[in-house]
């Protein structure tokens, strides 16, 4: 299993955990503390939300507002990026409307001119006939056509009157009907105006008039089109205007103007702009259809390839591609089909070699155990008779006992990690309380520290921490990393930490030797990695501790960590689950050791304020207490978080559980911030988390007492 | 290399695979201009007739009203100022501006119209020492007067003299006095007027009467919507009191409008339906409707609304045809004629087949003079005889009555009623006019015709009006009057122009409903027949009557036959406008006084 995901989300949970136990150890919880406790995943996002009361709910809101665009933009984003089909439609849509929009505009240009050109042509010729019938009336003398009338009509019906300019308009009415308009105008005679049909004469505009008078009789007319006006008030119409100037006596001029309405055009072209409005929407709906059509084809298959693809990287090696016809995807899907069978049969090879050499490994540590065992016994036998021998042969007794300790338990190793290997090892669980494995370990390790003069720190709760677990395998997980601690630590104190919470235990060992290199935390379990190849082997470690300690862990169902940083020392985490067989979604201990992440926040905020006396008084109390690791476990502190001075003492007598953070931080910022110190509270000496509720000089405060108060 | 190709055109998604084929189709729909779009070909059909337009909407021009020339003559604002009268200026603004301030309060455009006709001078009576007033004479031969009502009259050509005072303004020459109501030159009426018919039933709800009025063609109001607003106004003064209107009175007209194919919707206020009460009152107000609507909405139905809402009980749609009951001219088109031959009555049917009557009238009783046939269900005939006016049923069984005593009679003169009317001449006393159904006569007033000598009277076939030949001492004239039944008078009596001077009447019979045909006999013995348009007073020119010098009397039917008779020469002409505009001699002998029923 890859260590690097699941140390983030180990320590998203590590920071998230400290809320809901902080209730349940009955600590007063503020308001705030709950509902903020979400945000902390966030620490920017929650800071600011801690800072904006509730009552600026305008801000709230808007911010709401902003979050869910942005949430519903990314959607959009995931969708257009993560849909092929989407894309394709989209641009298709894109280039047809603006093909069909030009193609519309050209189209409705063309039939626009061509019908009000034809409209106007037909115009002029209709005036231009009217305007040969008029002139013939106004020249005629007055009178002229009233005698004609009597052959042309009947005695009642209405006479032909006298005034040509009557007569013209008369018969020019009577021509236009209701299709056009007429009017005359006599420039030389007042009262000689006439107008046909029901049109409003100031339809005719000033800057027409004007035009026409300028014009000389026979000239070409004015034409212009112009909203038309009717007397029954209805709505203007579009209207051409067509203005003549004739002489009808010698001296008399006339103007007739023609209108003829162009209402039907417009209504052709509205009709006409509709239609291609529609067939073009209809022809952009069908090609973003046909484009839908034909991407699902293509991305269907590619979809299902994909999936394919997945599933054989998730391990699935029967995965297999279903091949229709002898397309470019058909192709594709033989091509992957092969890919498929090869890898599988190249993985399976593998595996049959390295159960061979597995099973090689374990056919030789025990061929080899037999004749150890004769060797040994010999061996003893020399041993013990090493005074009778002489120096030479005495040493060489004692250095072959010693090699002869060593091959063994290396023997052992191998055995035990070919058990693991091979998938043999069982876990024999029971339920027991940790801070007796705990003690164990370190009481095993003790002469190997004292050996190396290195001293032990134990941080173990107050209260009985039982889990069930396989207390022989636990312990040689810890011996082992309390080995590795001893070895690495340069004989600087080694702290060992006892967290838990409700669904899972942690024991953290931390040193202050030379510490990892980046990339280092993982290749500490593999099998005979060395640090530094060239250092001497001190203790004799076979090279497979950590890894055996790992499978053991996994066995378990739970993590081992390791996190060093080059000079600051090295911190492994062993975190397992309460109950076997439960599943572990977070470690009560944080991986990175408190004061370092500390270090790291305010190395981030600048802060004015130097970590004084933090370290140094949390140390000194540390040290004082350090004789009686397990005494605090009577004195509760974490029941009166709150109160400053009352968890002052206890923390000095050295409980080693939640509220001892609290107490330094009460000592160390004097009881400056009450916020603070809740805080801190809640957070159990969590140093990290608490970081981000109050003002800097508070929160250093506690953290930097917390910090100290856990190195005691 | 083909598969590659396959590749490209199979890629759907790729825009260019699905603009490329619409390009091509374009450049395809330009590159073909061989194909024509106009579909030929096919089998020639029948093309529909061109809307000729509504009747509604004929065409027709207005003056534009223009507005005072600045700096014009005196004679100039005056000429624009008649302009502005003849315009298309509904309220006169135009027209006032012509006016001083005064005079625009004072002048009434609406006093009636006088029409005048184009020969006319303008005099001006400027007086030298005032130099800012002016005083214009128009004078022009009156033609014909409308009044506020739409009665047109005409007139007998007098002269007259319009005076109109100017003054100088600030603005230029304006009208200070002007007379009162429109002067209008005859080209300027007929452009502006249509004369239109309307329909009132009689007192008795039997028929319909003709009342013509002169109505203002406005392109801003549908002449029909015109024409219904005028017949809401009831009658003009010719009819007076003698008619009435089926509508109620308020009755007003919200709107006209065409609807769906052939239909006309009209919607009146609520008024309207107190008519539902008297269901003779509604078949009258629709008859009413019917007729007056016939000349502008032919072939079209009407629809009746009440404030926008279907007439009550279903609705109420009227066929412009589906009143014939109501025809003002009573007869069927083509009615039997009655002739004297060897002093019996015989018949004549419209083919030409003739009968002696049954009854007495067929039997040589008694003389037949100037008789006179009757239209109702069981006809009668009426003569003159020299003690009084006699009357006998046409059928089996009946004996001559003596109906009317009195001697000095006009011939007898049926109505649709069943009354037979005629006139006691008095010589210098009053004439008397008399009706009788039978029972002892009653005197009709009628004050029009008093110290007149009473020569002939006909009542017209619609039972209304009613013509009168009088010699008021200065010669014969024809009036045509209005009989008020239930006051029991002749009202609104008024001279047609039909006799020259020293001209007498022979003869006048009634067509139809509203034309008169008037037979007159110079001193020369000329003979001259015309037909006059009762309603307005006017001749009817279109007919082309001609008189026949041996003819006596005449007889009409109302599609134009007129019998005439020639007295001692024992003939019968006749005059059939659908044949030959001639007087043909209708074959027998010692044949006289041809009748139609209600002639």
């Amino acid at each position: 299993m890859p260590p690097s995901p699941a140390a983030q989300s180990e320590s998203a949970q590590g920071r998230g955990a400290p809320g809901p136990r902080a209730q349940r150890n009955g600590a007063p919880v503020r308001p705030g503390a709950g509902r903020t406790a979400p945000g902390r995943n966030a620490p920017g996002r929650s800071k600011s939300a801690k800072k904006r009361t509730r009552r600026r709910t305008l801000r709230q809101i808007a911010r709401g507002v902003r979050r869910r665009a942005r949430r519903a933009a990314g959607r959009v984003r995931r969708l257009w990026r993560r849909s092929l089909q989407l894309r394709v439609v989209t641009s298709t849509l894109v280039i047809s409307i603006v093909v069909v929009a030009v193609l519309g505009v050209f189209l409705m240009q063309a039939i626009t001119t061509t019908m009000i050109d034809a409209r106007i042509r037909a115009g002029m010729a209709e005036a231009q006939a009217n305007v040969a019938t008029a002139v013939g009336h106004l020249t005629a003398q007055p009178g002229e056509a009233a005698k004609q009338s009597s052959t042309r009509q009947g005695g009642d019906a209405p006479e032909v009157p006298v005034d040509p300019v009557e007569v013209a308009a008369s018969a020019l009415a009577n021509r236009g009907n209701d299709r056009y308009n007429v009017i005359i105008l006599s420039e030389n005679d007042v009262g000689k105006d006439y107008v046909t049909g029901n049109i409003d004469p100031r339809s005719l505009p000033a800057r027409m008039r004007r035009q026409v008078e300028k014009i000389a009789p026979g000239d070409p007319p004015q034409r212009l089109t112009t909203p038309l006006y009717y007397e029954n008030g209805s709505a203007p119409v579009p209207g051409l205007v067509i203005g003549h100037r004739v002489e009808g006596p010698p001296g008399r001029m006339y103007e007739i103007y023609h209108f003829f309405p162009l209402r039907e055009e417009e209504e052709t072209l509205a009709l006409v702009r509709q239609v291609v409005v529609g067939v073009g929407a209809g022809l952009v709906l069908l090609l973003a259809a046909i484009a839908s059509l034909v991407t699902r084809q293509v991305v269907i298959p590619v979809r299902l390839a994909r999936q394919a693809a997945e599933r054989l990287a998730a391990g699935n090696l029967e995965e297999r591609l279903k091949v229709r016809g002898e397309d470019d995807l058909a192709r594709l899907g033989t091509s992957f089909n092969e890919m498929a069978s090869n890898l599988a049969q190249k993985i399976r090879q593998l595996e049959e070699l390295s159960n061979v050499q597995r099973q090689f490994v374990s056919d030789v540590s025990h061929e080899l155990r037999t004749p150890l065992t004769t060797v040994r016994m010999a061996a003893d036998l020399l041993y013990e008779a090493r005074e009778d021998f002489d120096p030479a042969v005495r040493r060489s007794a004692e250095l072959m006992q010693n090699q002869l300790e060593r091959f063994e338990s290396m023997l052992n190793d191998l055995l035990e990690i070919s058990r693991h290997d091979a998938g043999a090892a069982t876990l024999d669980v029971e339920s027991v309380d940790m801070r007796d494995v705990v003690l164990r370990a370190v009481g095993d390790s003790q002469a190997l520290a004292e050996k190396y003069s290195t001293r032990i720190e134990l941080r173990l709760p107050s209260e009985p921490c039982m889990a069930e677990v396989d207390t022989r395998r636990v312990e040689r997980i810890l011996r082992n990393l309390l080995f590795n601690a001893i070895e690495h630590g340069e004989g600087k104190d080694i702290i060992v930490t006892l967290g838990a919470d409700r669904d899972a235990v942690a024991v953290a060992v931390r040193d202050h030797g030379v510490g990892l290199k980046p990339g280092e935390e993982n290749l500490v379990f593999d099998r005979f990695w060395r640090a530094d190849p060239s250092r001497k082997r001190t203790i004799g470690g076979t090279g497979l501790g950590l890894a055996i300690s790992r499978e053991d862990a996994m066995l378990h169902g739970g993590w081992l960590q390791a996190w060093g940083a080059p000079g600051e020392g090295a911190q492994f985490r062993l975190s397992l689950p309460r109950v076997a067989g439960a599943e572990l979604r977070g470690s009560p201990l944080p991986l990175v050791p408190p004061e370092v992440e500390m270090r790291r926040t305010w190395r981030g905020h600048a802060s004015v304020t130097p970590p004084v006396g933090g370290t140094g008084s949390g140390t000194a109390s540390g040290s004082g207490s350090s004789a009686a690791p397990a005494s605090g476990a009577a004195s509760g502190p974490d029941a009166n978080p709150g109160s400053g001075t009352g968890s002052a003492p206890g923390g000095a007598v050295g409980a080693p559980g939640t509220g001892t953070g609290n107490g330094t931080a009460n000592g160390t910022a004097k009881g400056s911030a009450n916020d603070a110190e809740a805080g801190s509270g809640d957070d159990t000496g969590n140093g990290a988390a608490p970081a981000s509720r109050t003002e800097t000089a508070a929160r250093a405060a506690a953290e930097d007492g917390g910090g100290g108060d856990a190195a005691r | 290399m083909r598969r590659g190709e396959r590749r490209t055109a199979g890629r759907g998604p790729d825009p260019r695979g699905v603009v490329l084929p619409l390009l091509a189709a374009l450049l395809l729909a330009f590159a073909a201009p061989g194909c024509s779009l106009v579909p030929m070909g096919g089998n020639p059909v029948p093309g529909e007739e061109a809307s000729s337009g509504d009747p509604l909407s004929r065409p027709y021009y207005r003056k534009i009203a223009p507005s005072p020339k600045p700096d014009g003559t005196p004679i100039e604002i005056l000429k624009g100022f008649q302009a502005a009268m003849a315009g298309d200026d509904d309220s006169r603004v135009v027209a006032r501006s012509y006016l001083t301030g005064e005079a625009a309060r004072t002048w009434n455009p609406w006093a009636g119209v006088t029409v005048y006709d184009e020969e006319k001078q303008i005099r001006s009576l400027t007086s030298p020492e005032d130099p800012n007033t002016a005083r214009l004479v128009l004078e022009a031969n009156v033609v014909a007067t409308v009044d506020d009502d739409g009665r047109y009259r005409p007139a007998v050509g007098t002269l007259e003299d319009k005076t109109f005072t100017l003054v100088k303004t600030a603005q230029g020459w304006r009208i200070s006095s002007a007379p009162p109501g429109l002067l209008l030159s005859q080209d300027d009426f007929r452009r502006i007027y249509r004369p239109l018919d309307l329909y009132f039933p009689d007192q008795q709800l039997r028929g319909l009467v003709v009342d013509r009025v002169q109505i203002p063609v406005s392109p801003r109001e549908s002449l029909i919507k015109s024409l219904l607003e005028r017949l809401l106004q009831g009658p003009t003064s010719a009819l007076g009191g003698a008619v009435r209107s089926a509508f109620p009175g308020g009755t007003r007209l919200n709107r006209v409008s065409a609807a769906e194919q052939g239909t006309l919707v009209v919607d009146f206020s609520a008024e309207i339906l107190s008519v539902r009460g008297t269901p003779t009152l509604q078949r009258a107000m629709e008859a009413q409707l019917a007729w007056t609507l016939r000349g502008l909405a032919s072939g079209r139905t009407i629809e009746v609304l009440v404030n926008g809402e279907p007439w009550p009980g279903g609705g109420l749609r009227i066929e412009l045809d589906g009143y014939p009951a109501y025809d003002p001219n009573v007869l069927p088109q083509q009615p039997e004629a009655y002739y004297v031959r060897d002093g019996r009555l015989h018949r004549l049917s419209w083919s030409g087949d003739e009968a002696v009557v049954p009854g007495p009238a067929g039997e040589r009783a008694r003389e037949l003079r100037r008789p006179a046939i009757s239209a109702d269900e069981h006809p009668k005939v009426a003569t003159l005889g020299d003690d009084g006016i006699y009357v006998a049923p046409l059928g089996d069984g009946g004996a001559w009555q003596r109906w009317i005593r009195g001697r000095n009679l006009t011939p007898p003169s049926w109505d649709r009623y069943g009354d037979v009317w005629t006139v006691e001449r008095g010589g210098e006393r009053r004439p008397v006019v008399l009706r009788s159904n039978g029972s002892p006569p009653r005197e009709v007033e009628a004050p029009g015709l008093q110290k007149m000598d009473v020569s002939a009277l006909k009542v017209a076939r619609d039972g209304v009006r009613v013509a009168v030949v009088a010699d008021d001492g200065l010669g014969q004239q024809v009036y045509v009057g209005a009989i008020d039944r239930e006051a029991g008078r002749i009202d609104g009596l008024l001279a047609l122009d039909a006799t020259a001077a020293g001209a007498e009447v022979v003869d006048i019979a009634w067509q139809d409903a509203q034309t008169l045909l008037v037979l007159t006999r110079d001193t020369k013995e000329n003979r001259e027949l015309t037909a006059w348009d009762v309603t307005d007073g006017t001749q009817l020119t279109s007919a082309g009557l001609k008189a026949d010098s041996r003819i006596r009397t005449i007889t009409a039917a109302p599609n134009g036959r007129l019998l005439a008779g020639t007295g001692g020469d024992g003939e019968i002409l006749i005059w059939d406008p659908d044949k030959k505009k001639e007087w043909m001699t209708l074959d027998g002998g010692g044949i006289d006084t041809p009748a139609f029923p209600l002639s």
